[in-house]
């Protein structure tokens, strides 16, 4: 019997899987720095260090900022951003299972809790990118502004 | 978490800058789809440039605190050990880790506690390696008594190391006292000739532990609870510094892939807090193991309410005096209404009869940001009972202290018996058939032979069961207390077979007696007294009183009583009460398991202060059984006989 902080299969593969996506669209975006911090994201999740997990995020999405920078394809960019935003949440959540569960089972609930965000941010996602097809086309600044300073307060205030 | 508490959450400043938030999005939506209505001017063309600026200091303000400490998890004890025993030196290896003390003078005043500590050890130590007592102080001061300068130093006013040294040292972030104290302690433990140690080197701590995993203890010390994890602040500073970057770069893809991160968040305030619905249900394979058995426990899960379960960890209430050996009492599900899981797990049994606890449900809504602590009754069975086993060919020796009765104890005194005791000149009434006819064929005097007496005796057995007893060598390994009721199963029996008459008694918070008897239903008394006083299980949080316990013990005992006290001296009262008993004149034995380990300093240390404490009881004449660790009683007690006087 042992009562290490032990992270399931579950999580790493989760982890590794979403890490991948993130690098794979920044890699399509143009930018090949993302794929560095999928193997550091899997460490974090592996040493059960939410510092490391951290990093390996990080170094994702500075992936999806040189991509979004450079001029990548807007697909390809809101891909990697997907990634690297469920990246975090599949891997902190492994962490705490491995916290909380030492070596007791928790695949299940891993498995159920990744279903459930990973709908949530593509929907989110989806909507986001038709509004962005439809503003594409020359917008006054002004509305630009708003939105970005909507946006901020919003996100600060429900994402404390 | 209540619907009061969900409004408050949201009250205030947050909910000011969410409409306000949420009025210029909508604002911006609108000039979106009807540029015509835009004012020609940008009266927020600073904003434009400041609040991105805002976004990325809040995202890396957030982000830093975060991973600096500043989130919430709740910490669940480890089930797994037994939270009833302690595991004797750890607290010197806890000061000397500096883990106890907060800040530089609290971690100071640790170490001198450990070396005020060690001072006492080493006086001893001095006075049975023949130095005289006026001696001592000037022996400390002059470090004659080790080779080692760095131990030495530890008891002297002026330090042992060069500047180089020091500067090595704050360098490696090194202590220079506990380095000092390690090596102190192990130049007292090669004084006293204690060499076979697991822990070699004073340059090193020792084995950790395994319980700087985590913290051991009961499952219904934990407090209900709901908090928030702010596990999110990651997506929410990811999703500020896209939209930030973006607008300062002037990348509308980025502020695009910005909008992503607002899924998780959504999650986090459409999920609902988590208060499922469950029942747990217990069952076990055996529940009257015989000692050191293995019991299995099949835990199941069951969703009963009308929602779902997104993420449910439960902890099984493991008794805290049971030890888990395979599987774990830890299972993480998520369950839809009407599912159910099922898990099992394996626990050494123990003597005595264990309860389980409440167990515990860590629930977490479906973003995994609110998290839930609650205990959770189980049905099903509760109780696990493992009655002691005696071999009955174990007795500790007793002394030739002994009732009028008829017994198997051989005295010194002549009379009718089978051993040969002496001859005397006839007396008249003396039986015929004890006259020497062989003298009187020679033509001898009339003489009668004498017989050694055989005769019974009062044994009462005493177990140390005090807080500070339940101690053992390592976290999973039998603890005293367990070994000490496996002995008095078999002693008692014993005793009871050879027609001495056994009684009973525990030192501790808790009264516990049994008066000396004889016979088979005698033994039915203690077998249950045994099996089901939970003293001996899990130990009593009520302060002891020893002079108290002294005297209710000396009221009840026969004057011809003799005693055997199992204990595992882990502490001076123990000594103290054991030569006070051995004073008053009943014949004392202490039988001690060894309940010390050497894989640290600080366990050398509680393992030197053992030695100590037997050398004191034999001092005393008391006659001393030094059980050890993994080795069958009747061994230690052949080799405690050999150095015993009759």
């Amino acid at each position: 019997m042992s009562v290490g902080r032990t992270p399931s299969a579950t999580g790493l593969v989760l982890t590794a899987l979403t890490g991948s996506v993130a690098a794979l669209g920044a890699l399509l975006g143009g930018s090949a720095a993302a794929i560095a911090g999928v193997p550091v994201a899997i460490a974090g999740v592996y040493r059960t260090s939410r510092a490391i997990l951290a990093g390996g995020v990080a170094l994702l999405f500075a992936g999806v900022v040189l991509a979004g920078a450079g001029g990548g394809a807007p697909e390809a960019v809101v891909v990697a951003m997907i990634g690297t935003v469920l990246a975090w949440d599949v891997g902190e959540n492994a962490i705490s299972m491995a916290g909380q569960l030492r070596t007791g089972a928790g695949e299940r609930a891993e498995i159920v809790h990744a279903a459930a965000v990973s709908t949530v941010t593509l929907t989110v996602a989806v909507a986001g990118y038709s509004v962005y097809l439809f503003a594409s086309a020359g917008q006054p600044e002004i509305a630009l502004s708003l939105l970005v300073f909507g946006v901020v307060l919003v996100v600060l205030a429900l994402g404390r | 978490m209540s619907e009061r508490e969900a409004t408050e959450r949201l009250s205030g400043s947050t909910l000011g800058l969410i409409v306000v938030g949420s009025l210029a999005v909508v604002l911006a939506i609108v000039f979106i789809y009807d540029p015509g209505l835009a004012p020609a001017f940008d009266p927020v063309l600073l904003l434009a440039y400041l609040m991105p600026l805002v976004g990325i200091g809040a995202a890396l303000s957030l982000s830093v605190n975060y991973l600096r400490g500043e989130r919430s998890e709740f910490d669940p004890p480890l089930v797994e050990y037994r939270s009833t025993v302690n595991v004797p030196g750890t607290s010197v290896d806890a000061d000397l880790a500096g883990t106890t003390a907060d800040g530089p003078l609290g971690r100071y005043k640790r170490i001198s506690s450990v070396r005020k500590r060690l001072r006492t050890v080493l006086d001893s130590v001095l006075t049975r390696t023949a130095v005289a007592p006026e001696d001592r102080a000037a022996t400390v001061e002059s470090g004659d008594w080790t080779d080692d300068r760095i131990a030495a130093g530890f008891f002297q006013s002026s330090t042992p190391f060069s500047r180089s040294e020091r500067l090595r040292m704050r360098l490696t972030g090194e202590h220079a006292l506990v380095t000092q104290a390690r090596h102190a302690i192990d130049a007292i433990a090669d004084r006293l000739g204690v060499t076979d140690r697991d822990w070699g080197s004073p340059e090193q701590a020792g084995a950790r532990s395994t319980v700087d995993e985590g913290w051991v203890g009961r499952l219904s010390e934990v407090d209900s609870q709901i908090r928030e994890t702010g596990r999110l602040r990651i997506v929410t500073a990811l999703t500020l510094l896209a939209v930030g970057i973006g607008v300062l770069l002037d990348a509308g893809t980025l502020v695009l892939a910005g909008v992503v991160g607002l899924g998780p968040l959504a999650l986090r305030y459409v999920g609902s807090t988590p208060t499922p619905q469950l029942e747990i249900e217990r069952t076990i394979d055996d529940t009257e193991p015989d000692p050191n058995g293995r019991v299995r426990v099949t835990v199941t899960i069951t969703n009963v309410g009308d929602r779902m379960g997104f993420d449910l960890r439960y902890l099984d209430g493991v008794p805290p005096g049971l030890t888990v050996v395979e599987g774990s009492p830890r299972h993480g599900t998520a369950l839809q209404p009407g599912a159910s899981t099922r898990f099992a797990y394996v626990v050494e049994a123990e003597r005595g009869e264990h309860a389980f606890e409440e167990g515990l449900l860590v629930s977490r809504d479906a973003s995994g940001t609110v998290e839930g602590v609650g205990h959770l009754g189980a049905s099903g069975e509760m109780r696990l009972r493992c009655e002691p086993k005696p071999t009955g060919d174990l007795s500790v020796p007793v002394r030739a202290k002994t009732s009028p009765n008829v017994g198997r104890v051989v005295t010194d005194v002549g009379g009718s018996g089978l051993e040969f005791h002496s001859i005397r000149e006839y007396r008249p009434g003396d039986p015929l058939k004890r006259i020497d006819w062989n003298r009187v064929a020679r033509g001898g005097e009339l003489a009668t032979m004498q017989f050694r007496e055989e005769h019974a005796a009062t044994v009462v057995l005493l177990l140390d069961a005090r807080s500070d007893a339940f101690v053992a060598p390592e976290r999973d390994a039998p603890s005293a207390i367990e070994r000490s009721l496996g002995a008095i199963a078999d002693v008692f029996h014993s005793r009871l077979d050879s027609d001495d008459r056994v009684g009973l008694g525990a030192l501790g918070a808790a009264d516990c007696w049994l008066a000396p008897g004889a016979g088979h239903g005698h033994w039915a008394l203690a077998k249950r007294l045994l099996t089901t006083e939970s003293a001996f299980t899990e130990g009593s949080d009520e302060t002891f009183y020893p002079v108290l316990a002294m005297g209710r013990l000396r009221k009840r005992l026969p004057k011809n009583a003799q005693l055997v006290l199992f204990s595992p001296l882990a502490d001076d009262t123990a000594v103290s009460m054991a030569r006070r008993l051995h004073a008053y004149g009943y014949p004392m034995t202490v039988v001690a398991p060894d309940a010390t380990a050497t894989a640290t300093p600080g366990q050398t240390v509680a393992h030197l202060e053992r030695r100590l404490r037997l050398s004191r009881l034999r001092d005393a004449d008391v006659r001393v059984i030094d059980w050890r660790r993994s080795e069958p009683l009747g061994i230690a007690i052949n080799r405690a006989q050999r150095r015993w006087s009759r």
